[in-house]
């Protein structure tokens, strides 16, 4: 998956664990396999050559439902979120500390845009060669929730699933409590710039962490805007994001990093998750003791407020 | 509900049920659309999540103190008690986890009532009085009900069971109740049934207790129920519901009689028809107040009936929380009902001789009038006050590591009169036993 991947599990059963364990490994290797654009042999890979073919690419059902996922995230970004825009990656070096050209920029995004897509499940055809479906924007966050749910399945009621800060919970902490988690400072790394407490659900984070490039004083994010090819500037320095699922919290975080500051605020308002997110001038917004709350009976409470009226 | 029998209790309680709170925030059409997307996904569909069983075990006990006015003097007929009901009331509830998808909660009322109840209306001076019964009534009741909550995905299943016991009176009930949600949990739909049989064996019953009372005899109820509640936007709640009941046997008061204007023969005993259905209908909006932490709630409800009743029901009410620690709540209540087609505080002399009326009753509860409530609520939500260590076992059952207690404080003061009501009551319809009371309550809930 390209980061770091942690299961942290509890249980009465060393060897169920381990079993659950190697279960999620292997879950995790079979996404990777299936949906990595650097492996030659993956879906991913194949899909990608099948780019300028009149006749297309049938998926699976898997891929369908993520293909659907994905248009759908499209849509409600205004096409922010589009899982087209890795070729643009070819022309932003950041290493290089060089930006491209206007021109360099503009012949490439003729390769991007989901509307160019014609998706008709389950018949997938990419129209232009070159064209590229990049996964990466939102698998990690999938195979999170999957190998949460594979974990619940396999009896743990106990235990956090990390794939490179991609997170979702299987369950509480073994006496009830939340897991705490550290958001990282975007500017100083080490440091932890809030405390979430998850006990449910999963938690996603965006942020212009790494990879920027400095060229004439300006600070250029790796955040490209699929919509101009261009770095986006303006937004906020990081955004974390609780959800029921790490796939929804991870593709609304990513979608705010593509907001101006005030825009990002809103939109995150608007879509109504728990949220925490830095400005570029480090002020926090959003709910700034992100306290997941462990779910109470709503009505069970309300009935014991009830005694007291004749 | 309200189980207590209509016969020898001076309440007249307007049906008060769970009131929705102002709940979880309507997710926006961004959320709903990347949420149904992500749950067509193979193998990521969590087990619930919200609609989870109570994760913690709570208990609650309350104390309240209800009491009637003293019938005022010109109300009163000259060689009567005045005195009206004074209720203790002592209640224990226990909510637990029984297992991931189960959980049990224990009632237990009880209830220590003292006082005179009114038996028959007089004619005095050109008035209607009220005679109240002689003897002081003292009487205590034990209420036990137990719910087994069973949770799905998106609902419950509730089976519920229990009794009522005094020494006049015995009230057995069941039933089950269902509720659903749907469209991301913004709607819920709520039906319920339940059955209760009631036996009475009054206190000086039968032809040997001198009162032409019955000895023994009992009726059945069903009740339906159906609800919908809808969380309207992120800051509002809108319910409505609509219940009907069909009770059948003994329905008459035996504590009361109907006495006949100029008393030509002795008072008839209460006497009301072998059946009754009952329909009420309630809509409830609650508005929350972000900026200011305050809540509007609104509520009215339609009531009419077989015997002739019609009622109408208004409630406002503000709910303020400060620093999320304490929430004051005043609220004002209207209500107004018409007679029942039976009701007559005396019945006329020129009806005797073999047309007594078959239905007849002197009851103020079944007189036309209006009336006025305002209540106030105080509560303190004291979290986490207590920290302790749990072990395995009262772990499964619901036990963390620390007490959540709320502390609530509540007084009513009720005012009816016949002229309070929609519809002019002319000064001999009124009852003379029209109630008005005051009621305080203590309560302590704990969540463990």
């Amino acid at each position: 998956m390209g980061s770091p991947c942690k299961l942290e599990l509890y249980g009465p059963d060393t060897t169920a664990i381990e079993r659950a364990a190697d279960a999620a490994c292997r879950e995790i290797a079979r996404l990777e396999t299936k949906y990595s654009r650097y492996r030659e042999d993956s879906l991913a890979s194949r899909i990608n050559r099948s780019a300028g073919s009149a006749c297309g690419i049938v998926v699976d059902d898997e891929t369908a439902a993520l293909l659907d996922f994905a248009a759908t995230a499209h849509a409600e970004s205004d096409g922010r979120f589009d899982p087209t825009s890795g070729v643009l990656r070819r022309v932003w070096d950041f290493r290089s500390g060089c930006l491209p050209t206007r021109d360099e920029v503009d012949e490439t995004l003729r390769l991007v845009g989901w509307s160019k897509v014609r998706w008709e499940k389950p018949h997938l055809t990419l129209p232009v060669v070159g064209m590229q479906l990049d996964f990466g924007g939102f698998v990690k966050e999938y195979a999170t929730d999957r190998v949460a749910e594979l974990l619940r399945g396999e009896g743990l009621a106990h235990g956090l699933v990390d794939l490179g800060g991609d997170m979702a919970v299987v369950g509480p902490q073994p006496d009830g409590s939340p897991w705490l988690v550290g958001v990282r400072n975007p500017r100083a790394p080490e440091e932890a710039i809030a405390r979430i407490a998850l006990h449910d659900g999963g938690l996603a984070t965006s942020g212009d962490y790494e990879r920027c490039m400095v060229v004439d004083d300006v600070r250029y994010s790796h955040i490209l805007d699929p919509r101009t090819g261009w770095s986006f500037r303006g937004g906020p320095a990081c955004v974390s994001v609780r959800a029921d699922h790490c796939l929804v919290a991870g593709v609304t975080s990513t979608i705010a990093m593509l907001h101006e500051e005030a825009g990002a605020e809103s939109f995150l308002a608007d879509v109504g998750l728990p949220h925490l997110g830095i400005t570029q001038s480090g002020r926090l917004f959003g709910e700034t003791e992100l306290v997941s709350e462990a779910p109470r009976s709503v009505a069970a409470r309300e009935k014991t407020r009830a005694i007291g009226r004749l | 509900m309200d189980r207590r029998h209509e016969a020898g209790r001076a309440t007249v309680s307007e049906g008060d049920e769970d009131r929705p709170t102002f709940a979880m925030p309507r997710p926006g059409k961004t959320l709903t659309a990347l949420t149904t997307s992500a749950l067509a996904l193979p193998g990521i569909a969590g087990s619930a999540r919200a609609d989870a069983p109570i994760e913690r075990a709570s208990a609650s006990t309350s104390f309240s103190y209800y009491r009637e006015d003293d019938v005022e003097n010109k109300r009163l007929f000259s060689t009567s008690t005045a005195e009206r009901y004074e209720v203790f009331t002592k209640q224990l509830r226990i909510d637990f986890p029984t297992s991931e998808r189960t959980d049990v909660g224990i009632d237990y009322l009880f209830e220590d009532m003292s006082g005179a109840s009114p038996w028959f209306v007089q004619q005095e001076g050109g008035r209607f009085v009220q005679f109240m019964s002689g003897a002081t009534i003292e009487d205590q009741r034990h209420d036990l009900n137990i719910d087994l909550d069973y949770y799905m995905d998106s609902g419950k299943d509730t089976v519920s069971a229990g009794f009522s016991v005094e020494k006049d009176y015995e009230s057995w009930h069941f039933g089950m109740a269902n509720e659903r949600q749907f469209n991301d949990k913004n709607t819920t739909m709520n039906v319920a049934w339940s059955w209760s049989f009631d036996e009475i064996e009054p206190t000086d019953g039968g032809a040997a207790g001198g009162f032409n009372r019955v000895k023994s005899d009992h009726k059945w109820s069903v009740d339906l129920f159906a609800g919908l509640t809808q969380i309207v936007s992120r800051a509002s709640v809108a319910q409505v519901t609509v219940n009907y009941k069909h009770s059948d046997g003994f329905l008459d008061d035996p504590y009361k009689q109907i006495a006949y204007i100029g008393g030509a023969a002795a008072n008839l005993p209460d006497a009301r028809p072998h059946d009754k259905d009952q329909v009420s209908v309630m809509a409830r909006y609650r508005h929350h107040f972000e900026d200011v932490e305050g809540t509007l709630q609104l509520d009215y409800r339609f009531y009419f009936d077989s015997w002739g009743v019609t009622s109408h029901t208004a409630e406002l009410g503000w709910s303020q929380t400060f620093a999320d620690i304490v929430r004051i709540a005043p609220s004002f209540r209207y209500y107004s009902q018409s007679q029942a087609d039976f009701y007559e505080p005396m019945v006329a002399a020129a009806l005797t001789g073999g047309s007594t009326p078959i239905e007849r009753s002197s009851d103020f509860r079944l007189s036309p009038y209006g009336a006025l409530a305002a209540r106030l609520k105080l509560e303190v939500d004291l979290e986490d006050c207590l920290a302790y260590e749990v072990d395995g076992t009262l772990g499964d059952y619901g036990f963390s590591e620390g007490l959540d207690l709320i502390l609530g404080l509540s007084y009513e003061r009720y005012f009816s009169d016949g002229h309070l009501g929609l519809t002019t009551v002319g000064e001999f319809e009124q009852s003379p036993g029209l109630v008005s009371f005051h009621v305080g309550a203590f309560t302590i809930t704990g969540s463990f």
